[in-house]
This record gives structure tokens, C-alpha cells and sequence, in this order.
């Protein structure tokens, strides 16, 4: 490979000053004229038929220009896996939240004014809100149709007559017997609650309709083609009229982007004949249901006496509350590597997809994975003790290694895991004895897959000036996925980083993307943005060889010239191309497919069921107030394997980001909920770590352990960065009190009485 | 909804006499805009007492500390005057919300808001403060522990606004604590515990003594049965583990998502003891 001159350097954010001059565009800044204001009614019950709906009270009001229930809609249903979910309820609610009716008003006082005077009878229903009641075979059904929706996803399999969505298999080699022949057989149970995804920016919406039909959209979402898709299948306009701009979004982490209440500020526009905007208060985003699927793992270890894991058993039950969303997606991928980044010849796993009356739960950074790993790596440091054995050791004795045949069958490449461990463990003098009278330390090591299969288009436009516009969809909500994408067409192109533009993310100009999740945009995009830039270097170097009548194989493209190899001073500028022969236009194209291999549903085989996995290990050290219970996280050593970093500075900003969100999901983080009903849907009763939790000290390590398809070895970092952190506080405050907590959060409260318990 | 900025007390007053309980005061608005947002309350009038700039001082003569009730609780924190002469209120006004909070609330403003979990009012009860009460016809004085009536309730009547809080000057060998247990720093306080340890001239026996609880209870709770426990004793184990048992006895605190009642009992405990150790600190 030749030198690399802007990939791997520590460049600032391309969008670093408008964010900080404040000058950055958000959804709620655009200002439309005449355009109204939409508010949402909730159902007030978890599970209740609808009577009848009177919405006259609130149309009389002075100031309201349209009133929708799911009379005024098409008949559909939306989902990532299944399509379980109306944009206004139907026949019944099934969650206090459930949008029941909209408003579009002059202003949002009226507009939630009229929203109270809609009436509505509810004939209530039986309640499930225990993901195992719901389960059972005699529990009332939450979907009667659930198997004949439509279903998007093929690996997702309900089981019928039932309030389960998804039952993901996976089985290697024969558990049962591996398990009598375990010199220890360990089992426990953990948990991880619902959260918030705790995203700055609300959800926002702005609908338009022009005299054509046509749509569009400004939203703040992370999945644009789906919500193109969405829409036409639930306001029935084509999917050629809709256009969605998505500007910069403040956050996301899996949950941003509400399908319904975007397909009703559609609906209300329409009736209105005026634009319409909705911003989510932040009680309307707990209630939107794009918050963390809560998680309870079962595991059953088998192991020998010398530390080797023997069978792997797991069981993981995700209550996705009234619809499914993601949570049928991350029963699937999260099962996957359901039995940890470990080398066990035995696996066997059942991961559930499960309805309940609960607010819904959907994706959040890790997918499934971070709530399993808590499991998983909670339970090494149990086995580790049980043995008498190091806690370095026992993995090291385990881990995946490069070449490795993983629990679907995947010969594993790139993989850095060990490098973690070896310089984690380091950095944070592992070893060393912690801080008297009440300190301690823990690690964790895990790993992520990134989704797959999945496309990624990019364009790159060769401007007249030489300088090169890069067109692409993956959302920039905070990563640094324009910079990164950048520096790639600055690196291909070799001109420096201000040489590039990131057009704006709108579907009329800039080409399909799956999605923005799964951190799959390094190398998904970044592989789009190589192919790209290679298409637009071809063509220059053509038309430059007409020029400089030579053969473009043997022409060089730098700095915004192109030249004969080895006669530089004989260059032409870009320009040159443009003005030669009329060529006013030159755009290179990109497609990049990842395929994955088929998975086989009875065994959950595959040889490549996903993109990449990323491998990291963190330790956490800690101090605990015995008389409290209270814990001051000292510091965190974060070790993670990225492939190539495309800017470091950036990775550690991914690095630092999630240990600070990852510590805060694990010391306090939970949404309460009473009888379906949340009781701290805002950021007062919400607890999330703030500035003052953050450790004393952070230190991020990169390790590269180069992908041989990824764009310059790159894999990713963004839900990496969570797996591990709440099992590696755990093992810390066990190391520090001798207290094993099973249930998320770690609350001071639950050290306390464990600690009386001692 | 209207909204009307007077520049003085007297015309505030007039207006709150007009308006009766139609009417709410409203300055930097912390505490008040949730409630407004929440639609907890729902006044005709909004009367901003911001502008009123003389009751925005801190001052100090032989006898007492005086606080007008607008002055900001960062400014508070960070007086000179109050940091070297009562450096516990420093301190406990350290704990208030975060930076951007304290630069908003005014002292005035948390202790009219009558929220239980305030973290001011343990320590000036503990103290021994006094408020100042006015109306159209002039003012009144009421010790800070009797301004407190229930649930963000005061003795204030519809046509009265606190205007300043007076702080007694403490007898010597005199130390205050005020300690604080929230699940995160700059939050309202879960449990909140303030002590007063005076102490005798050859620094052995508890003269005088202050325990008052915030947060467990529909108001600030002062437990005399705890200050008896320190009252005219050495303050050693024994009389340290009765004064906590007495504050845990005396709190009511209620579950909700900070924690369980009976672990919020047993960190009364926790925190009564450790308040009253620092104040002895601070005295000895």
C-alpha cells in the first residue's frame, strides 16, 4: 500500500465550527411559512380496545386545521422485521403512549389543547407486562394476526399463537453432554433494564407537500431508505414523491427516527393543506418507544478444571413491550455471538423476541449485545473464582484468535482480541493491588458484529476548481462520519481535507444507504467512497490522457493534477478536463454490496453471518463507600480494535463517549415503569451520568488489527465501545466489597444490602 | 397568562394583593418553569420580582450575616464574606444543582419554593436564620424553622414575598455541617442532613446543638430528640449512634426511584452521622 497522507491523522471534525459557532442545521431550525404545529394523543391504557373516537370537541377549536385518527389512514402497518405497528392505533391500544389520535394546529398550545378534547372510549384488556408471562402458552395474545404480517427480515421466526416474535436457535456441537462432562457446571441469571437512548436533539419532523403531490420530508432519523419505505406504505404516496432531507441530527444511538409520528405529520399536511412540523418533548421520546429493549440472560456454563470452556448453554429473553421494531432484528444479531468472543466447542442458544403491554423497546449502540456481554463476562469472573483462577488468564485461555471457527462457524479474521487484553491490562496496571480500604478492579472483553448483508452507494463529483464534493447518506449525528468519509476521498484524491465537501443527506441527491446503525459506515461507506473515488480517478486519468496524450495507466491524479508518472512538471490542472472537448460534468459512482452467507435457522450456522466483529477489553477501577454503597469510578482503561483508525482522535472521542454513556447505562440508567406506565420520563427523575461521575481518568488505546476487506483495514468503533463496560464496573466492585450484583443498574442501594448480607 | 416585572417590593406586593392567589412570584425560575411546564400550576399572573434590584446583597455588621432573597445562589457560593465567615453555607450552596442552576436560582426562590429537598434550609434552620416576610403594610419576622408549613407549602401569605435572610452570628467553638446524599452530584438532594455542634470552653462537652433533615419529610425536620442525644454529652460513639437513630426514627422518606424508604432510613443515619462528626471537626 503506498504512504497514507490524510487517512490515520488526527484531523478536526469538518463540521467542528459550525457546531460550535452554533450555526449548525437541526430539524426543529426549519422554518417553513405557514407551517403548523403537530401534537400526538397517547393512549392513557397499556392495553385497551378502542370504542369510538369523537374528535368534534377538538376540530371546533379556533386555531386547529386538521384531526386524524386511523379512519383518516390507509389500513398499514410499519416495522423493521415484522409489520406489527400502525401510525394511529386501530382497533386497540396496546401501551400507555400508543398513538391514538394527532392535531395540527397554528401553534403548539392549541394544537395540545385540542389534543385533550378528543375523546375517546377504551374498553380495557387483559395486561401482560412479565416478558416470561408473556411467554406462556395460555397468555393472552397482544397481536391475534402476528403471523400473518408481513415480515422484512427472513431470519425472524414467531412462534404462532403466541406473544413471542422472534425465536433465534443456535446449536454447535452437543451441550448436554459437554455439560456432564464439565469438571463445574455454573449457572446464573442477569439483567439489564430499559433504557433511554438520552440523545440531545428531540425527534423532530417538517412535512411538506407541494402542488405536484410530492413530499418532503425533514427529519431526524438513522434510517432514511426506511423511512422513504415507511411512509409510501403508510400514507400510500409513491415512494418517486417522497423526499427525505435529513440535516444534521444531535444523536441518535439506535433510536432516533419515529416512523409513525413521521408518517402522521405527513397525513396531518395533507388535511391541512399547510406544512406541518413535530418536535418530541422529551417525555414524548420515553413514550415514542425507541428505548432500550430490556434484557434477561440465562447462562449455563460447563468448564474444566483448567479454565477451558467446555459448553456454553444461554437463553435470552427481550421484551420489546406492544411492537416488535428492532427487538426482532436484535433477538437475531445479538444471538450470533450470543456465547461471547470465546472459543467454546459446545454452544447452545435461544434468544426470544417477546410482546408485552410495556412502552416499546427497540435498538440502542450494541444492539442486544452490550446486555448479553454484562452476562457473559460477569459470569467469567464467577468461573474464574470458582477455579481459583486469574481473571487475565481464564480469558486468555478462551478468547478467539485470528483463524478460529467462531459459534456459527465463521473462520474469524482480524481478530485483535488478545492485543486488548495484553495492553488493557497494562495500561491500567491490572495486576497491581487497588486503592485501600475499599477499591478494586475489573475487566471485561467482548465482541460486535456489524450487520450484514447491507449496501452502501457513494458519488464523488470532480469540481472544476479541483476540489471534489462527496454525495453519500450515512447521517452525521455526532460520530464523525462526514470527517472520516472525507478523509478517505482526501486520501484517494491526495489533496488535503479542506479540498472536500459532504453534500447535504437528502434522497434526491444522494444515493442509497441502508442505514446509519451497527457501525457499519467506516467500512460499508468507506468502501462505497474507495469504489467511488477509483470510478472518478478513471475517469480523469481518460480524459487527462487525451490531453496529455498518454496512456491512463500511466498518469498520476494528486493534488487537483494529473501527470505523466514521473513527469510531474509536465502536470494539467482538473480544470483543464473540464474546458478540453466541453466535459462539464465528472462523477464517480460506488457501490459496495456486503454479502453475508445464508443462515441456517434450525443451527444458526453460517460462515458469514455478519460485516466484521470488533473485539475490545476495558478495566474499571473503583472505590466504594461501604457505609453507602456509593461508587467513584477511579478510572478506565479502554482497549479497542478498530481495524485502522481512520482518525484517531475520533475514535478516541467514540472511545471516551462510551465509557462515559457506558458508565452511566451501568451505575444508574433505568426507565421505571409501574403497570406499563413510566414514571421518569424525564431528565430530572431519568438518572444519567453526568460531567461530575465521569472517571477520574480515561485512557483510550487503539489496536489495529487490519480487515482485509475493510478500506484501509478499517472495521469500526461506535457500539463496540459499550459491550464491555458494565460487566468490567461489576467485576470491579466485586474485586473491591465481595458484591455480585445480577441486575442492572449497579444502584448504591443494591451494594448497600448486599453488602449487609456479606 | 400575564406576566409583570416590578421594580420594586412595594409595587410586587400591590400587585400580589390585586391578584390574590391568581398570582405567583416568579425569579431566576429554576424550581417554577418545571412546574409551569408541567402544568402543576397554571396562574393568571406571572409577577417576576427579578428586577427588584435592592433585595440583591449580602451583607454582614457585628451581629448577623443579612442575605438578600435575590441574590443568586452562585453568587452566594462564592462571597468572600460568606466564605470566610460561615464557610459551611459556602459549601452547601456548592451542592445546588449545577453551575448553570446556581446562576439562575436565587436563595429567595428555593426556600419560597418550599421543596423539602432544598439544600439551604437544613443548614440555616441548623443555624438558627430568620426571614424576613413583606407585604403592603410592612414586614414580619419568622424563624426559617416555623416558614415552613407542608409539601412547597410556607407561611407566606398571597400578598407577602420574602425579602431577606437573617443569619445570627455564631457563639465561638461553634462548627455546621451539612451533608448530602444523591444518587449523582447535582442533584436534588435524596437525603440531605445538617448539624450544629457548639462545644464547651474546654472543648469536651456539646453545649448547644442543631439537627435538621431535608428531603425525608414534607418539610426541613428538625429532631430535637437527636439534639438531645448531643445536648450537654461528649460527643462520642454512643451519643453519635443515638442521635442517628433518632434523625432515622424522625424521617418519613418515601420510595421512588432514588431509592427504597428503608434505605433512604438507613442513609439518614448515615449522613446525621456524618454531619455532626464534621461539625465536631469544625468546632474542636
Amino acid at each position: 500500500m503506498t504512504e497514507l497522507k490524510v487517512v490515520g491523522e488526527k484531523l478536526p471534525r469538518v463540521d467542528a465550527r459550525e457546531k460550535v459557532m452554533g450555526k449548525a442545521v437541526y430539524v426543529d431550525d426549519v422554518q417553513l411559512p405557514g407551517v403548523l404545529r403537530g401534537k400526538i394523543l397517547h393512549s392513557p391504557y397499556p392495553h385497551a380496545g378502542i370504542a369510538w373516537i369523537d374528535t368534534s370537541p377538538a376540530e371546533r377549536l379556533p386555531g386547529v386545521r386538521a384531526v386524524i385518527t386511523a379512519k383518516d389512514v390507509p389500513d398499514a402497518r410499519h416495522g423493521a422485521c415484522y409489520l406489527d405497528q400502525p401510525m394511529l392505533a386501530r382497533e386497540k391500544v396496546r401501551y400507555v403512549g400508543d398513538y391514538v389520535a394527532a392535531v395540527a394546529a397554528d401553534d403548539e398550545e392549541t394544537a395540545l389543547e385540542a389534543c385533550n378534547l378528543i375523546e375517546v372510549e377504551y374498553e380495557e384488556l387483559p395486561t401482560l407486562f412479565d416478558p416470561v408471562e408473556a411467554m406462556a402458552s395460555e397468555a393472552p395474545l397482544i397481536h391475534e394476526h402476528l403471523a400473518e404480517y408481513g415480515l422484512l427480515q427472513p431470519l425472524a421466526r414467531c412462534v404462532e399463537n403466541s406473544n413471542i416474535h422472534n425465536h433465534f436457535q443456535l446449536r454447535k456441537g452437543d451441550v448436554e453432554k459437554a455439560l456432564g462432562e464439565a469438571d463445574i457446571v455454573v449457572e446464573n441469571r442477569f439483567s439489564a433494564p430499559m433504557i433511554q437512548n438520552g440523545y440531545l436533539e428531540p425527534f423532530g419532523v417538517v412535512a411538506d407537500i407541494d402542488g405536484q403531490g410530492n413530499l418532503t420530508c425533514w427529519v431526524s432519523t438513522q434510517g432514511i431508505r426506511w423511512m422513504q419505505r415507511s411512509l409510501q406504505d403508510l400514507t400510500g404516496i409513491d415512494r418517486n414523491k417522497i423526499r427525505i432531507i435529513v440535516p444534521y441530527v444531535g444523536g441518535g444511538f439506535g433510536g432516533k427516527g419515529d416512523i409513525s409520528a413521521a408518517a402522521i405529520c405527513t397525513v396531518l399536511a395533507m388535511k391541512a393543506g399547510r406544512p406541518v412540523k413535530i418536535v418530541f418533548t422529551r417525555e414524548e421520546i420515553f413514550l415514542s418507544g425507541n428505548n432500550r429493549v430490556p434484557v434477561i440472560t440465562h447462562l449455563k456454563d460447563g468448564v474444566k478444571k483448567d479454565g477451558s470452556l467446555l459448553a456454553r448453554e444461554v437463553k435470552v429473553i427481550m421484551d420489546s413491550g406492544a411492537y416488535s421494531g428492532m427487538t426482532s432484528m436484535i433477538v437475531t444479531n445479538a444471538g450470533f455471538g450470543g456465547s461471547g468472543p470465546y472459543d467454546i466447542p459446545n454452544v447452545k442458544i435461544d434468544s426470544y423476541g417477546v410482546y408485552t403491554n410495556n412502552v416499546p423497546g427497540s435498538a440502542f449502540r450494541g444492539f442486544g449485545t452490550p446486555e448479553i456481554e454484562w452476562a457473559i463476562e460477569s459470569q467469567m469472573d464467577i468461573i474464574a473464582e470458582k477455579l481459583g483462577m486469574d481473571r487475565i488468564a481464564i480469558r486468555l485461555k478462551n478468547i478467539y484468535r485470528n483463524g478460529a471457527i467462531s459459534a456459527t462457524g465463521e473462520k474469524l479474521q482480524s481478530v485483535g482480541l488478545e492485543e486488548t487484553i495484553m495492553k488493557a491490562t497494562q495500561a491500567a496496571e491490572f495486576n497491581q493491588p487497588p486503592l485501600p480500604p475499599a477499591g478494586g478492579k475489573g475487566m471485561a472483553s467482548a465482541h460486535k458484529y456489524s450487520m450484514a448483508p447491507g449496501a452502501a452507494c457513494a458519488y464523488v463529483e470532480v469540481k472544476i476548481d479541483g476540489s471534489l464534493e462527496l454525495r453519500q447518506a450515512v447521517v452525521e449525528l455526532g460520530q464523525g462520519s462526514n470527517t472520516v468519509l472525507a478523509q478517505m476521498v482526501a486520501e484517494e484524491f491526495k489533496v488535503p481535507l479542506e479540498k472536500i465537501t459532504v453534500a447535504l443527506n437528502d434522497t434526491a441527491t444522494t444515493p442509497f444507504d441502508l442505514m446509519t446503525g451497527s457501525s457499519r459506515a467506516t467500512y460499508n461507506m468507506g468502501n462505497a467512497v474507495r469504489l467511488a473515488c477509483e470510478d472518478a480517478r478513471r475517469q480523469v486519468r481518460e480524459r487527462g490522457a487525451e490531453i496529455l496524450e498518454a496512456d491512463p495507466d500511466d498518469l498520476i491524479v494528486e493534488n487537483g493534477m494529473v501527470y505523466v508518472k514521473g513527469v510531474p512538471e509536465k502536470s494539467i490542472p482538473f480544470r483543464k478536463l473540464f474546458v478540453h472537448g466541453g466535459y462539464p460534468l465528472l462523477i464517480g459512482s460506488g457501490i459496495f454490496n456486503q454479502k453475508s452467507k445464508t443462515v441456517d435457522l434450525e443451527t444458526g450456522q453460517s460462515e458469514r453471518p455478519c460485516a466484521f466483529w470488533m473485539y475490545s477489553t476495558q478495566c474499571a477501577e473503583v472505590e466504594v463507600d461501604e457505609e453507602t454503597g456509593q461508587v467513584r469510578v477511579v478510572g478506565f482503561t479502554a482497549a479497542h480494535d478498530v481495524g485502522k483508525a481512520i482518525n484517531p482522535d475520533l475514535v478516541v472521542g467514540q472511545i471516551v463517549g462510551g465509557v462515559v454513556q457506558g458508565q452511566g447505562i451501568a451505575l444508574m440508567e433505568k426507565v421505571e415503569m409501574e403497570n406499563g406506565r413510566i414514571l421518569n420520563s424525564n431528565f430530572l427523575d431519568y438518572k444519567m451520568g453526568t460531567v461530575h461521575e465521569t472517571p477520574g481518568h480515561i485512557i483510550p488505546i487503539i489496536v489495529e488489527e487490519a480487515h482485509q476487506e475493510g478500506p484501509y483495514g478499517a472495521k469500526g468503533i461506535g457500539e463496540g465501545v459499550l459491550a464491555p463496560t458494565a460487566a468490567a464496573l461489576s467485576n470491579a466492585i466485586y474485586d473491591a466489597v465481595g458484591v455480585r450484583i445480577h441486575d442492572l443498574p449497579l444502584t448504591p442501594e443494591k451494594i448497600y444490602f448486599a453488602l449487609k448480607k456479606r | 397568562m400575564e406576566y409583570a416585572r416590578p421594580a420594586t417590593v412595594e409595587e410586587a406586593c400591590s400587585l400580589l394583593a390585586l391578584h390574590g392567589e391568581g398570582a405567583r412570584v416568579i425569579a431566576g425560575g429554576v424550581a417554577l418553569s418545571i412546574l409551569l411546564k408541567q402544568r402543576l400550576v397554571e396562574p393568571d399572573i406571572l409577577v417576576d420580582i427579578e428586577g427588584i434590584h435592592s433585595l440583591r446583597y449580602i451583607s454582614d455588621d457585628a451581629n448577623e450575616l443579612r442575605i438578600g432573597a435575590l441574590c443568586k445562589h452562585r453568587e452566594f457560593e462564592k462571597n468572600p464574606l460568606v466564605r470566610d465567615k460561615f464557610p459551611w453555607l459556602s459549601r452547601a450552596a456548592e451542592r445546588i444543582g449545577c453551575v448553570q442552576v446556581r446562576n439562575a436560582g436565587t436563595v429567595g426562590g428555593s426556600l419560597c419554593h418550599a421543596d423539602p429537598a432544598s439544600d439551604l434550609a437544613p443548614p440555616l434552620i441548623a443555624a438558627g436564620a430568620e426571614a424576613t416576610l413583606r407585604n403592603s403594610q410592612g414586614e414580619r419576622k419568622v424563624l426559617l424553622e416555623n416558614f415552613f408549613i407542608d409539601y412547597y407549602q410556607t407561611s407566606l401569605s398571597e400578598d407577602e414575598i420574602l425579602t431577606e435572610i437573617r443569619l445570627p452570628r455564631l457563639s465561638a467553638r461553634t462548627g455546621v455541617s451539612y451533608e448530602k446524599y444523591a444518587m449523582r452530584e447535582g442533584d436534588m438532594a435524596t437525603i440531605g442532613a445538617a448539624a450544629l455542634v457548639t462545644l464547651d470552653d474546654d472543648k469536651q462537652r456539646c453545649i448547644e446543638a442543631g439537627i435538621v433533615l431535608g428531603a425525608v419529610g414534607p418539610t426541613p425536620i428538625r429532631v430535637k430528640e437527636a439534639e438531645e442525644a448531643l445536648r450537654g454529652r461528649a460527643v462520642n460513639e454512643s451519643s453519635l449512634r443515638k442521635a442517628a437513630a433518632a434523625a432515622m426514627e424522625a424521617s418519613s422518606p418515601l420510595s421512588d426511584s432514588s431509592g427504597s424508604e428503608q434505605y433512604k432510613r438507613e442513609m439518614v443515619g448515615v449522613m446525621t452521622r456524618r454531619a455532626v462528626s464534621r461539625a465536631l471537626q469544625a468546632a474542636s
